[in-house]
Order: C-alpha cells, then sequence, then structure tokens
C-alpha cells in the first residue's frame, strides 16, 4: 500500500466512523429533542402574567374586595411595585391613553432594544374601562433561559 | 495482475462490506438498547411536572382572590419547592422556575414520593404547599388591625318573661339566643386578660323574683353604655337560626369597614383555626347604610368593632365549644 492509498484510507475511515457516531448521538438525542419540544409551554407563562398584572391595574371593591377587571381608577407605576420578585428577568410596560407606566423600568430600557433576538416579547392589547372605553397595551419583555 | 485483481475484490469489497455490515449491526444493537430503556426513562415525566408545578404556582399567585388547587402526583418522584423554582427528582432532576408576588410568605418545602397529591393554598400574601388537608376557608385580612387594650361585650338580647320588652332572641327546643350569648360573654369576660366592660349585665338574678332572670336593657340603653364606654372596640355577640349549616359571620360598619374588616378577620380565622367543627362558611358582612335606623347599625355605629354572629340556635354549641370561641375572639384581638 502505498503513501496514497493509506491516504485514501484514512480519509474513507474518517468519515466513516464520524457518521457512525453522528448516527448513534442521533439515536439518543433526537427523541429527546422531540420530547422537549412537546413540552414547550408556548404563551401560557406569558399569559398568566399578563392576567397578573392586569389584575394589578385594575380597580378593587372595597367592600367585596374583588377585583373589577379592566375597571381602571387609577394608572401609576406604583400600582405595579409587588408584581413580581425582583430575581425574575422580565419588565412589562402598560400603556394607556397616551401614558405609560412601567415594572422594573431598567431592565425593560435595556432588553426590548434586543427582543426578540437576545430576549423575548410577548405584546397584547385589552378593553378597559378608564373613564371611557379604551385599549390598554401590555407589553412584556423576558428572558427565557431556564 | 489476477493476484492483484483478487486483492481488488477483498479490498474494495469484503472489507467495506464486513466494516458496515459490523457498524450497523453496533448501531441496531445501540437502538434495541435505547427502545428497551426508554420505557424506563422518567426525564419527560419529571421536565413535565416541574413545569406544569411552576406553572400552577404561578397561575394561583396571579389570581387575586383565595385559592385552593389540589395537585395530583403520578410517579415516584420527590418534590423540591423552594422560593424560586420547583425541582423535580427521582434518580435524575428537572427544575422550572416560577414567580412569587414581592411580600409572598412561603415556607420551602419538599414532598416525598408517597404522598399522591399535595394542595396549594394561595391566601392573600401567604402561600401553602403542603401534602395535608388544610382548609380553604381562612379569610384574607389585608393587614393587621391596631392593639387591643380593652373590650366592651355586648351580650346579644336578654331573657325576662316579666319584663315588657323581653327580648330572648332565636328560640328552639328550649335553648334560646339569649341564654347562648350570655354564656359566650361569660366566657370571654373569664378568658381576658385585658379590661372588659359589658353593656348586658354578665351575671342573671340568684334570688327573689327575677331569680335565673336577666336584668331588661333597651337598644337606648345598650347604645348609651357603648357611647360612653371608654374601651377600644366592641364585640357585639349573636347567633344564627339556620337548619342545618353553622356559619360564622361578622358584620361590620361601613363608616369603618377597612379597619373593622381587619378585626373581623383575624377573629374568624381564629375561631376557623380552633374549633373542631364543620364550618360551612365564614363571611364579613358590611351592614347597609340605608337602615341607619336599625338596632346593629345604630350599636356598631357608636364605636369600632364587629358583631358576630356564631352558628345556629339549630345547632347548639357545647360548654368547650363556648370557651374555645371566647378564646379564639380574644386570639383573634392580639
Amino acid at each position: 500500500m502505498n503513501k496514497g492509498q493509506i491516504a485514501g484510507e484514512g480519509i474513507f475511515y474518517f468519515i466513516y466512523l464520524t457518521i457512525t457516531l453522528l448516527l448513534f448521538a442521533g439515536i439518543h438525542y433526537i427523541p429527546d429533542l422531540v420530547l422537549n419540544a412537546n413540552l414547550d409551554t408556548h404563551d401560557l407563562e406569558n399569559q398568566i402574567y399578563n392576567e397578573r398584572i392586569f389584575n394589578l391595574v385594575s380597580e378593587t371593591d372595597l367592600y367585596t374586595k374583588r377585583v373589577l377587571q379592566g375597571t381602571i381608577n387609577t394608572f401609576e407605576n406604583d400600582l405595579l411595585n409587588d408584581a413580581f420578585s425582583e430575581e425574575k428577568k422580565i419588565a412589562f410596560k402598560i400603556s394607556l391613553n397616551g401614558e405609560q407606566i412601567y415594572f422594573n423600568q431598567n431592565f425593560y430600557e435595556y432588553a426590548a432594544p434586543l427582543a426578540p433576538i437576545r430576549y423575548k416579547i410577548f405584546r397584547q392589547e385589552r378593553n378597559v374601562n378608564y373613564k371611557v372605553p379604551r385599549t390598554l397595551k401590555i407589553e412584556q419583555v423576558y428572558d427565557d433561559e431556564e | 495482475m489476477l493476484r492483484n485483481k483478487r486483492g481488488s475484490v477483498t479490498e474494495f469489497i469484503l472489507t467495506p462490506t464486513f466494516t458496515t455490515a459490523l457498524v450497523l449491526g453496533l448501531v441496531l444493537l445501540s437502538f434495541l438498547w435505547f427502545v428497551n430503556g426508554i420505557s424506563a426513562k422518567t426525564s419527560f415525566e419529571r421536565q413535565f411536572h416541574s413545569r406544569d408545578l411552576a406553572i400552577t404556582i404561578d397561575a394561583a399567585l396571579s389570581i387575586p382572590g383565595n385559592v385552593k388547587i389540589t395537585y395530583p402526583i403520578n410517579g415516584n418522584f420527590t418534590f423540591e419547592i423552594n422560593e424560586k423554582k420547583v425541582i423535580t427528582k427521582d434518580e435524575g432532576e428537572n427544575h422550572y422556575s416560577y414567580s412569587k408576588k414581592k411580600g409572598t410568605e412561603f415556607i420551602p418545602t419538599i414532598i416525598e414520593p408517597k404522598n399522591n397529591q399535595l394542595n396549594i393554598l394561595k391566601t392573600g400574601d401567604e402561600l401553602l404547599i403542603t401534602t395535608e388537608n388544610v382548609s380553604d376557608q381562612k379569610l384574607n385580612c389585608y393587614g393587621n388591625y391596631k392593639h387591643v387594650s380593652s373590650v366592651i361585650i355586648d351580650a346579644g338580647h336578654f331573657n325576662n318573661p316579666k319584663n315588657e320588652f323581653n327580648n330572648p332572641g332565636f328560640e328552639h327546643d328550649g335553648i334560646i339566643e339569649a341564654d347562648i350569648t350570655l354564656k359566650l360573654g361569660q366566657a370571654l369576660k373569664n378568658s381576658a386578660n385585658i379590661p372588659i366592660e359589658e353593656t348586658r349585665h354578665l351575671e342573671r338574678a340568684t334570688e327573689g323574683k327575677q331569680a335565673g332572670l336577666d336584668a331588661p336593657i333597651n337598644i337606648l340603653e345598650r347604645i348609651d353604655k357603648i357611647t360612653n364606654s371608654n374601651a377600644d372596640i366592641l364585640i357585639s355577640l349573636h347567633t344564627g337560626n339556620y337548619e342545618e349549616k353553622f356559619y360564622v359571620k361578622a358584620f361590620v360598619h361601613p363608616d369603618n369597614y377597612e379597619e373593622d374588616y381587619k378585626l373581623a378577620c383575624h377573629i374568624l380565622n381564629k375561631i376557623e383555626e380552633n374549633l373542631e367543627r364543620n364550618i360551612d362558611g365564614l363571611a364579613i358582612i358590611p351592614l347597609n347604610p340605608d337602615y341607619s335606623g336599625d338596632e346593629n347599625n345604630q350599636v356598631l355605629g357608636k364605636k369600632e368593632g364587629v358583631l358576630l354572629e356564631i352558628g345556629s340556635i339549630k345547632n347548639s354549641l357545647t360548654t368547650q365549644e363556648i370557651i374555645t370561641i371566647a378564646q379564639s375572639i380574644l386570639e383573634g384581638l392580639k
């Protein structure tokens, strides 16, 4: 066998073994990837967090302590102070009638321009009554790395 | 040449064929091993439980009212729930984070595999996750009431058939409301370690024509005593009239609703916690300001406090239960 043949066989077995290893890896990892894809929670958490924010900005009945969803009398940042514990990488911008309030404004201003590449963004609009019927816009920016 | 050709057959056909067969055999074996092992794999279930439980907790925390969720557990997993995430463990582990509201009180917990369900209970700013069967009756108090250093007790009604204004309250099988409220008032007075005043006299006559009867007291005298009292709060005692149900209600005056609500809430929660009886419901009810002439409105309108309606005349309280209720009311004031 000359040097050319040895080199040829070397390349052949290198490709052969590489493909075989890829096949082995595929058998083990592809099913896990499929299972993980099936576990995607899609927008469920975003919906839940938006609901939390929506309840916080909505009015609460003094006597029954029930939240009157969609009825907004005051619209200020303080409403959202307790929405999430500090360690959560999440921010909200809520817009109503030309006014904006924020939860975690610093993170919002940092992360919003980087969405949807580095951070994720979830937008929703809801009909509310703020003296007259209006549209409330909720923008949620978050880090989805789990 | 021929040898070279035979060499070529071995070199270019037999060897690769053998090698390919060998590799395919290994791949097949590996595949069979994986298929055999996949039934025992719990990674998917672990991930599912971590995410599902974390999202369920998030949902409970996002609902404005009180919530009790009974969460079934399948599989042989241990759940470690800390301040930030749910960790599901068996031979491996997976985790998924949830987010509490700021100020939520929560004690981290570990749920062992032997349990088949857990209860997620959110009451106000408290989150409880436990395998124990917890009551979901507890009310959200929205804060603490001020320090109470003295009380005036208004044991509702009075029993004196010889008096033209006799007002014994509900009656059933020879039991009258005035007897129950008297016993409750006496138990409160005996258990208290703070000054107690009373509207209705908490001792009945023992001698003479009035023996066993209450000293009469009308609504104006009650209001007068409450108005002139130096006590911090008023506790008015009554009982309900229901066929089978056992409710504990607190009526509060609308003019001081937010503070009286807290007082009532702490008292009701203590009764619910201490009384070993099935309570069908706890409620705090504001009196209707349109009925300002109503007796209850007049009594509660003179001082901060609550009017308690405990149980039913048709579902009588034992002596021990009366003592427990009295002690619970006092605990609720602390």
